[in-house]
């Protein structure tokens, strides 16, 4: 709890509805995608540096623990306000400061959403690549805390591949800036790549400065339907052995299928299409148009269901769109998801799902598979009823057993989500007690009284 | 108690907030403030606390905060659950008559008329309408008074846009079809020229334009307040008129009147086999009704530039986008897609400010000039719009620019 004179010093630090102590506005700021509840103490909605340098120097002395939020689409929780703390909204700072078309970069606060970002880069011929599922309704400084992934990291890479330099401020009110505007830099410890996935637990980004390339000049996509997984696995194998690299490979599974047509308006596969992959590439006008032939060409003989080619951008967003309201729309197959975005070897991955859904049908409960199949990031959610005690119990125990199987694979309890809250139980099964204590111990020297999003991430 | 508040078309299971977080991106008071506590997120987020009793929150915490809303309905769009935030307040309002729910139904009481006719109730006893308003407001809100207040005001005088475009050549399109014209509260007390133009433009397009039934308000506005039970009625009047008059073809000139009636097929009001089907066939936005009918300018009438603002409500007003820019021609200036005029029902008199500041963004859209104007084709959007417009822009309804010829 804040003590009157904490609130007094935070109202006159964010003056007017910038602080809120109503209690109503703070369960609004408790939770987050994961649907994990929480209750803070209060929001503050700081608009500069300066204001969050204050900020973290008064809660260091004060010892009261800060939740960073953007716009709490995170789904493992790492927003959370499972004990309380105080809940800093960083949505304020969302201005665009500086988009370089020479120096290949720009510079925002962490409050902008990621898809202006984009559009105001694309508007000078520039391109920031990551693309989360979330792109539209996520911030800058969520996905660099997250490491958001995306659709396009098989060719592309991850939020942390696009992060030159960032500017922190740590608990103290020290203000950090790590890397800067070159696009090689070797100086000293990567401490951007540190921040980079930190999960708030480190301190909080008031800005970065993003790696941009040129905008590719075109893209196309093709959406295919199987009748079967090992069709489709075939088929992706055959684009790789086919010598494509697209910008995007993703799947869905017969279970997915059926969340979107109950949820979309209308789904372009026929009856008989148990999984589809979805397939984009991007580059010069007349190497699109020649790859997306020869994609075309490797995929026929993989016996498809149908095939839907995207030569233009309106026809690629109706397909795109339909991958972004997967998450939503599992919803449909039952109201409580587990959620797990596990990765494994990339030539693994039919191994795992075939592994995956065996679990989920042994236990009696909906386990679908999605996701990023060109990078092994297979999303794989338990759908239930998490009133029904049965279901319950079977869907915690299958999700346990998913996690094991993707382990024993080689592969990671989280490719792209973070650990957060709803990881965390898991994360010994993966990372050792040396490492885990290195971690602790690297988090002491930014945190040394632990006010940054205590609990979280590792 | 539980709260069903989910527009229920189909399906057993009450759909939920999954908490995804889609609908932020598309709610006008959220974009305008930045304030997470006004995202439809958290007002299904409230209702659910309230409900589990999870947060210790009262009924009237959740209601008041979650009640700010301008019912533009942009979030049910964008919600995978397809969750509506108006539905959603409605009904607590309907469950927990706070004091605004209290003050809507004075203000009606009041009046004997509806929230639009309130400018023709401030032109006529302006006194005892603002006195009537801070008794029911308690003290601190004077300032929200006068910005409701305001709001009434823009809407007294006769419009400030001048015709300035007439017909030059009808359409017969409507080949002797039977039609009425349902008005609306707002052309019925306070704009009697837009039904009279309409009127013409109807019989000149040829239509067999029988005189207006009894209809009553659409009772879209009396259900975002929460009066369920005036809400029924309203649409029970409109019913029994339209059955009366042998189930014509129905003119609107107000998108929020039409998305109003249009919801009535929804609802059980007992309609007889097919009917409910009929009366969304007839239904029909008075611009699709005029065919290719000509306009020709008034040059010396002219504005500069003519701007059109995209109600909320509705079919997205599609069609009156494009007669006007069939009238306009290279006149035509901006044309909003996503930009929420801010009026929102009870939340101008709960917390007229933040309407304002949804208004603000819109303004800053359409980058108006003086001399220039803002044409719409909602009573609402026409109201808020005057009341908030910069120096010198003149707002209106489209058919305020069409003459008597
Ligand atoms: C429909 C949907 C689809 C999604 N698809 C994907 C996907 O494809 N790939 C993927 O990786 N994720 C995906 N996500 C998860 C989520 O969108 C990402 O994790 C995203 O990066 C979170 O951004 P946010 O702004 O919502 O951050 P929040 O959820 O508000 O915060 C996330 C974490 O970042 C911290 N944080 C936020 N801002 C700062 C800051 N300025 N400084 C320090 N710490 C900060 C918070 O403390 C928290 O730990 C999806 C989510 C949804 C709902
Ligand atoms: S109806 Fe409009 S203002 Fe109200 S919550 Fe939905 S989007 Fe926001
Ligand atoms: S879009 Fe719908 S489900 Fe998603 S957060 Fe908003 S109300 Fe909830």
């Amino acid at each position: 709890m804040l003590t009157p004179a904490q609130k007094k010093f935070l109202a006159s630090l964010f003056p007017g509805e910038a602080a809120s102590f109503d209690e109503a506005a703070c369960f609004v700021h408790g939770s987050d995608a994961s649907r994990l509840p929480g209750m803070p103490w209060g929001v503050v909605r700081p608009t500069s540096a300066e204001q969050v340098a204050e900020l973290l120097a008064w809660a260091q002395r004060e010892r009261v623990p800060l939740l960073p939020r953007g716009r709490a689409t995170g789904v493992a929780g790492a927003a959370v306000a499972a004990n309380g703390g105080l809940v800093v909204s960083l949505l304020r700072m969302n201005r665009i400061l500086e988009i370089s078309p020479g120096d290949f970069l720009a510079r925002c606060e962490p409050g902008v959403i990621t898809a202006d970002l984009q559009k105001a880069c694309a508007a000078k011929g520039r391109f920031y690549p990551p693309d989360p599922g979330s792109v539209g309704i996520s911030t800058i400084g969520g996905n660099i805390a997250t490491c958001a992934g995306g659709m396009r990291a098989v060719k592309y890479g991850v939020t942390r591949d696009w992060v030159l330099g960032l500017t922190a401020v740590l608990p103290g009110g020290a203000v950090v800036r790590t890397g800067g505007r070159c696009h090689k830099d070797v100086a000293g410890l990567d401490l951007t790549r540190l921040l980079v996935g930190s999960e708030g637990t480190l301190g909080i980004v008031v800005e970065a400065t993003l790696r941009l390339i040129p905008l590719p000049e075109a893209s196309a996509s093709l959406l295919a339907g199987f009748a079967d997984m090992g069709a489709l696995m075939r088929a992706a194998q055959a684009v790789f052995g086919g010598g494509l690299l697209p910008t995007a490979m993703e799947f869905f599974d017969q279970g997915t299928l059926r969340a979107l047509s109950l949820t979309a308006e209308s789904v372009p596969w026929p009856s008989g299409t148990a999984a589809a992959l979805l397939l984009r590439l991007d580059g010069s006008a007349g190497a699109v148009a020649a790859e997306l032939g020869k994609l075309d060409a490797l995929l026929t003989p993989c016996a498809p269901t149908f095939r839907e080619l995207a030569p233009d951008p309106a026809a690629e967003e109706r397909l795109w769109e339909l991958r972004r309201l997967v998450s939503p729309a599992l919803y449909k197959l039952g109201p409580d998801k587990l959620a797990d975005d596990l990765a494994v070897p990339r030539g693994v991955i039919a191994e795992a799902v075939a592994a995956f859904t065996a679990i989920g049908e042994r236990r009696g409960v909906t386990v679908v598979c999605f996701g990023h199949l060109g990078d092994g990031n297979v999303h794989t959610d338990v759908m239930y009823d998490a009133a029904d005690p049965r279901q319950n119990e079977a869907a915690h125990a299958a999700k346990d057993e998913i996690l094991a199987a993707a382990l024993g694979l080689g592969g990671t309890i989280t490719g792209e989500h973070g650990v957060g809250l709803a990881k965390l139980p898991h994360l010994p099964g993966q990372i050792g007690a040396a490492e885990r204590g290195l971690m602790r111990r690297l988090k002491a020297a930014f945190d040394p009284l632990g006010v940054m999003n205590p609990g979280k991430a590792y | 108690m539980t709260l069903a508040y989910h527009c229920l078309h189909e399906g057993e299971r009450p759909k939920e907030c999954v908490h995804c977080g889609r609908c932020l991106a598309a709610c006008p008071l959220f974009s305008a403030t930045n304030l997470e506590e006004l995202a439809p997120r958290a007002k299904f987020q409230l209702a659910r606390a309230l409900e589990s009793g999870a947060g210790g929150l009262s009924a009237g915490q959740v209601t008041e905060l979650a009640s700010r809303c301008l019912s533009c309905g942009r979030c049910e769009k964008a919600c995978p659950e397809g969750l509506c935030a108006p539905d959603l307040i409605a009904r607590l309002r309907s469950a927990s008559p706070g004091w605004q729910a209290l003050v809507w139904k004075n203000w009606i009481g009041r009046a004997g008329l509806l929230w639009p006719a309130g400018g023709m109730l401030a032109k006529l006893v302006p006194q005892a309408l603002e006195k009537a308003l801070t008794r029911v407001l308690p003290a601190p809100l004077d300032e929200r008074a006068g910005l409701a207040l305001h709001a009434l005001r823009a809407m007294r005088a006769k419009s400030p846009v001048r015709p300035w475009l007439r017909v030059r050549r009808f359409d017969p399109c409507g080949k002797g079809t039977k039609a009425v014209l349902f008005a609306g509260c707002t052309a019925e007390h306070a704009r009697p020229e837009w039904t009279r133009t309409a009127e013409r433009l109807l019989r000149g397009a040829e239509y067999d334009l029988a005189p207006a039934p009894d209809f009553g308000c659409c009772g879209c506005t009396l259900g975002h307040a929460g009066c369920k039970a005036e809400q029924r009625a309203a649409q029970e009047r409109n019913l029994a008129a339209w059955r009366a008059a042998g189930r014509p073809l129905l003119a609107t000139f107000c998108a929020t009147c039409r998305c109003g009636l249009r919801s009535y097929a929804s609802v059980d009001l007992g309609w007889e086999p097919f009917e409910a089907e009929a009366w969304m066939k007839a239904v029909q936005p008075l611009s699709s009704l005029i065919g290719e009918t000509e306009f020709s300018v008034i040059e010396e009438a002219a504005p500069a530039r003519v701007h059109y603002h995209r109600p909320c409500h509705g079919a997205g007003g599609g069609q009156d986008e494009d007669l006007l820019r069939r009238m306009a021609g290279q006149r035509i200036g901006r044309a909003s897609r996503d930009v929420c005029c801010g009026l929102g029902g009870v939340l101008q008199v709960a917390a007229p400010e933040l309407g304002a500041r949804v208004a603000a963004d819109a303004w800053n859209f359409f980058a108006a000039l003086p001399g220039e104007q803002v044409l719409t084709g909602c009573s609402g959007c026409v109201l808020q719009l005057a009341s908030t417009r910069p120096e010198g822009v003149d707002v209106g309804h489209w058919l305020d620019a069409v003459a008597r010829n």
